[in-house]
């Protein structure tokens, strides 16, 4: 008897396997937020190794926790022990330690409907999200509560943190097709306040904030894919003053330079890509291009400048397969072309 | 089929007028015999057919269960059906991969047509009045049809019930109430009624509700929950009055007019982490058609018939990332047509026929920079038909010539088509049922207004996407071994889509191109059996197998060259077989479908499981002083297979119905 019991306590006791047996660190590198198309769930994070040039198509964040990351994965940003991801049309934030394995998941609803997250800031140990019904929060990173929700203008997308202020982008999108239209204004949060302070106009449908060494804020505005082209503008970030200073579709920055990529459509739906390079410094355009070969990139997507590698990430999609990403080095050349997952959408370095 | 009725009546009138002058103290007597009208219509041949065609009638439908128009469509082989899930979910139909705007819907032998979206949703046709479903791939033998059933790649031909009066009645009503799982309700009412001898009146009425909250399984990787469907709701009501009349000078006409109503929830599609979905759906469509048939002697016909539709949709969806928290969409389309057929047959062996159409569709939308298109087209259709002994061949020609008007922006052009098509037919043994057919046909589908003019997606440069088929095949029926009856239908085919309208990324906005090739090569394989077992029980077998490899081949460079077309599985199949005994009638049927692919790179991530489904059916008829009633019971995919046709669309689980319907 006693010996059947010494048994069964022995198997008792190894079969209590832990479930979380996914303590496995992840590789040092690059990894790639993947935005999937929208409806098929398949938002990824796929991984590259910058000094091997190696690439590695399986989804991180899957294997990491045994589930899917949602659907439309829209930004993500690493900061102290935590990487925080927005996951739109899933409508959360993932919150993971730096391995992937995931923490927690922030769910933002407002009167029972979803608020869906677009773009991340942080700022004073504070984690910000625009939220598509109109809204940033404020959440705490310490227990990823939502401290408090300031309304902005419609649909805001892109946000930059400079001179103690939070810029947003209203860029009113889901309104182009009524007579509403879009949105046409950045709204200047105080971050001590947590109101907005001030309401700039900008050109139409504003999506793309960034901000440089110097302190400036610049601002992409879309337009209506007609007869409003995609305008580049500087914002002063104390009198929010608002300079055109050229036109470009996408943008990223060393802190110094801001590395564009403008495309345009002719009439008969033909692709012009161009590749400037703006110099905050010297606030002109340069005259040479960021890439040396333009025609070596097939349908590119998005620019990314990650600091850790002080390399270029120009991703390509065709949103319909596997996209790929080209990895340039400041002075134009292409190191590396590796296949990433579908659409892939932004960069970034995790140790 | 007009023909062959005609024919018999002169048959028998002649037989009692006809050989009294010539002959002279004839012992025998003459006696004139009373007109009889022959109201069976002729069920079209599938083995004799010169085009792979498959059909299924009314109560077979009933019989094995079918709820819906798309519960049949997909059972038929070279058919892949797009169902989005539930009783009121999206079913669209395509045949032999060639898309759904390839496909053209008939009911009762006009057009049902959307100029909007070019798909129509076949789950909102009832079978309440079906008497028959068709699907002719290539053309159908019948080739004295509008000009516009020339010009699909296939055709689904809906034929409602004719009044059948039973005795000497002057009416028959039919009245059926069906009730199942997830709160269907669906009574449907029948009446019809002679008018005067030879003119009768149907009026049909069917309304459906049900509140479609069912469950299903949710697998996240390794997380497996169950879940509840919810906003998938419909509410549904279809009414439609028929008139038949047949003239003295033996010409027919009839009328009809039909209005359909809807509302129904859109649950979208599964996301991950958010339940959340307010999107409604409501339709309304209204059609009226006349038509008239006429056969001046044996070598003369005409037939004609006149329609206008009329179709509303208004969509919302309710969401605080809109301005006003809702967007609404209203899209109004009308179309007047009109159809002339000629049938010419000089000798007998040969017969042409002449048909021309014109259409006028229109749509106006609430969007705020709506073009207010307009189309006119017209279709002009010559065919040929040679037929002697064994062999058949068919001939056609159609040429189209479509002018479009908008009224803002740059107006697309015109577009002028020629498109030809032969098909042949062989019987080696005339002695014997076997069959060889072949068949090569090319047509053009036009841009959609939707593929013209939609938002931004529109774009009014679009040039018609093209499709040819070729098809071999053989067919055999006929008596073997045990089996009263058997046949078998082999066919194996080639399509090319060329210049395939597709929605292309460019920079954040998507805009239709023609920017596709695809490749298609596939087989089907029909047979049937019907046997007795006892002295009473009889029993049919159906099963067929589709073997489809469609692949794009649109551009070498990109990842999914020569990779499956998304929504077309390899293998596909399906089975049923019906006990017919006189106490009970047992019917099962599965249908089986492969793995497919959700976006166009075959791979792992994009791959949608195999699914089988399985229904058993079990009913009883009995007579009760004249009056006949009918019991049935449906188990609807028994074994609870968990399984979605379109990713992230579930189907329901395990589902109960039960009808009763009673005909006086």
């Amino acid at each position: 008897m006693t010996l059947w019991m010494l048994i069964l306590c022995a198997l008792a006791f190894t079969s209590c396997s832990d479930d979380d047996d996914d303590d496995v660190t992840v590789e040092e590198g690059i990894y790639v937020l993947n935005n999937g198309k929208m409806g098929n769930n398949n938002s990824t994070i796929t991984y590259y190794d910058p000094v091997t040039q190696a690439s590695d198509a399986a989804d991180v964040y899957a294997a990491q926790n045994g589930k899917g990351l949602g659907d439309s994965g829209q930004d993500i940003l690493c900061e102290g022990k935590y990487i925080y991801l927005a996951v739109y049309t899933s409508n959360r934030i993932s919150v993971m330690t730096r391995d992937f394995v995931e923490v927690t998941s922030i769910a933002l609803l407002r009167d029972g409907q979803p608020q869906s997250p677009r773009s991340l800031a942080y700022a004073g140990k504070k984690l910000y999200v625009s939220l598509y019904d109109g809204y940033v929060a404020r959440i705490n990173t310490s227990d990823f509560t939502v401290e408090a929700q300031v309304k902005v203008g419609r649909n805001p997308e892109g946000l930059a943190v400079s001179n103690g202020k939070l810029f947003v982008a209203n860029s009113g999108g889901m309104d182009y097709n009524t007579p509403v239209g879009y949105d046409k204004t950045v709204s200047v949060i105080d971050l001590k306040k947590f109101e907005v302070e001030k309401t700039i106009e900008v050109e139409i449908n504003p999506t793309i904030l960034i901000t440089v060494d110097n302190g400036d804020v610049y601002c992409i505005s879309t337009g209506n894919y007609g007869d409003v082209p995609n305008t580049l503008q500087k914002i002063d970030p104390k009198s929010y003053a608002v300079t055109k200073v050229g036109n470009a579709t996408e943008m990223a920055t060393d802190g110094k330079k801001l590395y564009l990529m403008y495309s345009q459509y002719d009439a008969s739906w033909n692709q012009v890509i161009t590749y400037p390079v703006y110099d905050t410094e010297k606030a002109q355009m340069l005259s040479w291009e960021w890439i040396a070969d333009a025609s070596a990139v097939v349908k590119p997507y998005k620019v990314c400048y990650e600091p850790q590698t002080d390399r270029l990430y120009l991703t390509s999609s065709n949103y319909r397969t596997d996209g790929d990403v080209y990895v340039y080095k400041t002075d134009g050349t292409l190191e590396k072309k590796f296949g990433a997952g579908l659409n892939p959408l932004k960069v970034v370095y995790v140790k | 089929m007009r023909l062959f009725f005609y024919r018999l009546v002169l048959c028998l009138l002649g037989g009692g007028l006809g050989p009294v002058s010539a002959q002279t103290a004839d012992t025998a007597r003459v006696h004139q015999l009373q007109q009889v009208e022959v109201s069976a219509t002729r069920r079209p041949s599938v083995v004799r057919s010169a085009a792979p065609l498959q059909v299924v009638s009314g109560v077979e439908m009933e019989r094995l269960g079918y709820q819906s128009l798309a519960d049949a469509v997909r059972r038929f082989s070279g058919v892949t059906v797009k169902d989005y899930g539930g009783i009121g979910g999206l079913k669209t139909v395509s045949v032999r991969s060639l898309g759904a705007y390839h496909t053209g819907v008939m009911y009762d032998g006009i057009a049902v047509s959307n100029c909007q979206a070019g798909q129509i949703d076949i789950g909102r046709f009832s079978l309440d009045n079906v008497s028959r479903v068709t699907l002719a791939v290539g053309q159908e033998d019948d080739i004295f049809q509008p000009a516009r059933m020339f010009a699909s790649a296939g055709v689904l031909s809906i034929q409602t019930q004719r009044p059948e009066f039973r005795g000497n009645r002057d009416y028959s009503l039919q009245l059926r109430m069906k009730g199942g799982s997830f709160g269907l309700v669906n009574p449907s009412l029948r009446y019809a009624r002679r008018l005067a001898s030879r003119t009768s009146l149907s009026i049909d009425g069917d309304f459906l509700r049900a509140d479609g909250t069912y469950p299903f399984t949710l697998k996240n990787g390794q997380s497996v929950t169950r879940e509840k469907r919810y906003n998938s709701d419909i509410l549904s009501w279809h009414t439609e009055a028929n008139l038949y009349s047949l003239l003295r000078d033996s010409s027919r006409v009839t009328a009809k007019v039909y209005y359909f109503q809807s509302e129904r929830g859109l649950p979208g599609g599964v996301i991950f982490y958010n339940p959340y979905n307010k999107e409604r759906l409501w339709d309304r469509n209204f059609f009226a058609q006349a038509g008239y048939e006429k056969h001046f002697n044996p070598r003369w016909a005409l037939k004609s018939a006149l329609k206008y539709n009329y179709s509303w949709n208004r969509y919302m969806d309710v969401n605080n990332k809109y301005a006003s928290g809702k967007q609404i969409d209203r899209n109004r389309q009308q179309e007047y047509y009109a159809t002339v057929s000629g049938l010419y047959t000089p000798k007998g062996r040969v017969s042409y026929v002449l048909a021309t159409d014109f259409a006028y569709n229109r749509l106006t939308n609430n969007f705020t920079d709506t073009p207010r298109p307009e189309r006119y087209t017209s279709q002009t259709v010559l065919t040929a038909r040679y037929r002697h002994k064994g062999v058949t061949v068919n001939g056609m020609l159609l040429a189209t010539y479509i002018k479009e008007k908008v009224a803002s922006g740059d107006c697309p052009d015109d577009k002028r088509r020629l498109s030809p098509g032969v098909s042949l037919s062989l019987q080696p043994w005339l002695d014997r049922n076997l069959y060889v057919r072949l068949f090569y046909k090319h047509v053009f589908r036009v841009p959609t207004f939707n593929d013209l003019y939609y938002l931004r997606m529109g774009n009014r440069n679009l040039k018609p996407e093209t499709a040819v088929q070729y098809n071999a095949g053989i067919t055999w029926s006929g008596q073997w071994k045990g089996l009263e009856y058997a046949s078998v239908t082999a066919d194996v085919y080639y399509n090319r889509v060329e210049d395939k309208i597709v929605a292309l990324p460019m920079m954040y906005v998507w805009k239709m191109m023609n920017m596709g090739t695809v490749d298609i090569w596939g087989s089907d394989v029909k047979g049937t059996a019907e046997f007795g077992i006892a002295r009473r029980i009889h029993c049919r077998i159906n099963g067929s197998y589709t073997w489809q490899r469609a692949i794009d081949l649109t551009d070498k460079n990109e990842k999914n060259y020569k990779d499956q077309i998304p929504y077309t599985p390899q293998h596909s199949g399906s089975l049923s077989a019906s006990l017919l005994m006189p106490w009970v009638n047992v019917s099962y049927t599965a249908l089986v479908c492969g793995e497919r692919y959700a976006l166009p790179q075959n791979v792992a991530a994009n791959r949608i499981d195999r699914y089988a489904e399985h229904t058993l059916s079990v009913n009883r008829e009995f007579q009760w002083h004249g009056t006949r009633f009918r019991l049935q019971a449906d188990v609807v995919n028994f074994t609870d297979e968990q399984y979605s046709v379109i990713q992230y669309y579930p189907m329901p689980g395990r589902s109960y119905r039960l009808s009763a319907s009673v005909v006086f």
